[in-house]
């Protein structure tokens, strides 16, 4: 596996979008021009799937969608990169608190919102909106950020056709490199958490994108002979994060990464959830202290893995 | 007349602060409500606004499941989950109501384009009003409608105020007819508070729309003849008065559909059906 990480994911969301009937894909520019940076190539429009070209009106983008999902239709809404979707927030919580009060007697359709988080810091003050964790925990609907192939594989193909709304999130730093093929050990019932690599001495849980710099720790500590327990939490709201806590209270020692932008991350939530299950449990972190910039910057997050490694060994 | 009476009777129930959860009661647009639920057959679908009491009480097989569900009753039309602004009725085609003003104008598009992938060719209504048409959500939904061929009717319910200001105290006049012109939709407008003109009229439009799978703007003129919501009068001095005991004519011109009927009908006959409906209830 070569490929790069756009390429990848493209083409797993092309192939289980090309498997829906019923289904109304669109979006500005889905089947024109450069297909959203490649995002939305190879999809293919059949009887019972649209591919709709769609005119620049974000907010009744979102609406659209949750009026199909209502009508028993799937919708896949292609956004070019996550500030646009700050538009729909009144549908996100209002609308969709409303369908979530009902007792509809059929199946609602899916809605599924893909888009990209423009979290490399190059794009300027206006375009460098990385806040889906507070989407999220306004809405209280799922984002799956999507950190390689495996991880993508199996949310995309799970999710993509449920009832419901979420939204999966690609990170654009990681547009050109190369795709991460870690296997999946397990997952978390709602694919909230998935695990991959076993072991007793130490768990990494990763938050946001972190999963690489996740599997750089866990190779670090493997050349001390600590054997660690690899972690990612792809889902903001509620994840169900039983499996890698279980892990924590088992190894006593836990790192987090967070790259996430949010003041109100889950990492700081996972953290007190396993305290809660053993005060003796010792933790190092690596987040994003300092006051995130909105001037052009490089938004990579730096994990001093040495400094973690001695906090904790 | 059925509907001006449920309404005045939950009108007294309001008076008597018998629910928690706002009303926005709708006396004065019985003509438009009566006439819109005439043409809405079986698969046809309705979008309301958070103004959706009438409808409901019009529409549901028993009323006593809206006043019950008002109540937060487990035994009301929505097991007491929805109240007021968010009430639906499945089975009389309400799918959606919102209380987020130009919010279900998108809905109804994603709902009416639903209909259309399923190769359906059921009406899709969504009503809205001459304050939701300042919001640029209004617009953004014509040109979808229009882009994509839905056959979605939008009833834009003008009845001149947003809560206490009227359109000349908070906006340029905003001439309807000439924005669905540039977009190329077809343009109704309603007056008069005639309910089989109007029933007429829009069976028309639903006729061509089915012919032509276009959606339709209808504006209807009305006179709210209560306060925004709660009961009427709404505070001690309220110059805005109702009380069913002054029978079902609020007031005695055709801002009041019930005046209208009752001077098709004459005097005598109204007030003979009056009576008897009151006896019945």
């Amino acid at each position: 596996m070569t490929e790069k990480y756009l390429e990848g994911l493209n083409k797993i969301i092309s192939d289980q979008v090309n498997q829906m009937d019923d289904t109304f894909v669109y979006g500005g520019n889905v089947n024109r021009g450069s297909f959203i940076s490649g995002l939305s190539k190879n999809l293919v429009e059949s009887r019972r799937r649209v591919i709709q070209n769609v005119g620049n009106c974000e907010y009744t983008h979102c609406g659209i969608g949750f009026g199909l999902m209502m009508s028993g239709v799937n919708a896949v809404l292609f956004v070019k990169q996550l500030d646009f979707v700050m538009l729909g927030i009144d549908h996100f919580v209002s609308t969709y608190g409303s369908i979530r009060a009902t007792d509809y007697p059929y199946k609602l359709g899916s809605f599924s919102i893909v888009t990209a988080m423009y979290d490399q810091g190059y794009q300027g003050p206006q375009s460098s909106f990385r806040g889906i964790g507070e989407i999220c925990s306004m809405s209280t609907i799922s984002a799956f950020m999507l950190n390689g192939y495996s991880d993508a594989a199996l949310v995309v193909k799970d999710e993509m056709k449920k009832s419901g709304v979420r939204f999966f999130i690609l990170s654009q730093r990681k547009a050109n490199e190369k795709m991460n093929t870690l296997d999946v050990k397990r997952t978390a019932p709602d694919n909230s958490v998935i695990q991959y690599s076993e072991g007793s001495n130490a768990t990494i849980v990763c938050f946001g994108f972190s999963l690489s710099s996740g599997e750089v720790l866990r190779r670090h500590l493997l050349d001390r002979d600590i054997v660690a327990s690899l972690f990612s939490v792809n889902v903001l709201e509620h994840p169900q994060w039983e499996i890698a806590i279980s892990a924590t209270v088992r190894s006593k020692r836990l790192f987090v990464l967070d790259d996430t932008f949010s003041p109100t991350s889950s990492s700081f939530r996972f953290i007190v959830d396993a305290l809660e299950q053993d005060p003796n449990i010792r933790f190092a972190i690596e987040r994003r202290r300092e006051k995130v910039s909105t001037a052009v910057s490089n938004e990579d997050l730096e994990v001093g893995f040495e400094r973690l490694i001695q906090k904790l060994f | 007349m059925r509907l001006r009476l449920i309404q005045l009777e939950l009108n007294e129930k309001l008076k008597d602060r018998k629910y928690k959860v706002p009303i926005h009661l709708g006396l004065g647009t019985e003509a438009a409500v009566v006439a819109i639920a005439s043409i809405i057959s079986n698969g046809d679908n309705l979008l309301l606004t958070h103004r959706n009491s009438a409808f409901n009480l019009e529409l549901a097989e028993d009323p006593a499941s809206v006043f019950l569900e008002y109540e937060g009753s487990e035994f009301g039309l929505a097991n007491g989950r929805l109240g007021s602004m968010n009430l639906i009725n499945l089975r009389k085609g309400i799918v959606y109501s919102s209380s987020i003003l130009a919010n279900n104008i998108s809905v109804a598009c994603g709902f009416s384009y639903g209909q259309k992938i399923k190769k359906l060719e059921n009406l899709t209504v969504v009503l809205t009003g001459d304050g939701a048409i300042e919001e640029g959500a209004f617009y953004e939904g014509l040109i979808f409608a229009k882009s994509h061929n839905l056959r979605l009717l939008i009833v834009v319910d003008n009845n001149d105020y947003s809560m206490a200001s009227r359109i000349s105290e908070r906006r340029c006049s905003i001439d309807l007819s000439a924005i669905c012109e540039s977009v190329d939709v077809e343009y109704l407008f309603l007056a008069g508070n005639d309910v089989d003109s109007y029933a007429k009229q829009l069976a028309s439009v639903k006729t061509r729309q089915q012919a032509s799978a276009d959606p339709c703007v209808v504006e209807v003129s009305t006179s709210l003849l209560n306060q925004h919501a709660g009961p009427t009068p709404g505070w001690p001095g309220d110059s805005m008065r109702v009380d069913i005991k002054n029978g079902l004519i609020i007031k005695g011109d055709s801002s009041d559909p019930l005046f209208v009927i009752a001077e098709r009908l004459g005097q005598d006959n109204f007030h003979h059906f009056e009576k008897q409906l009151i006896l019945k209830r």
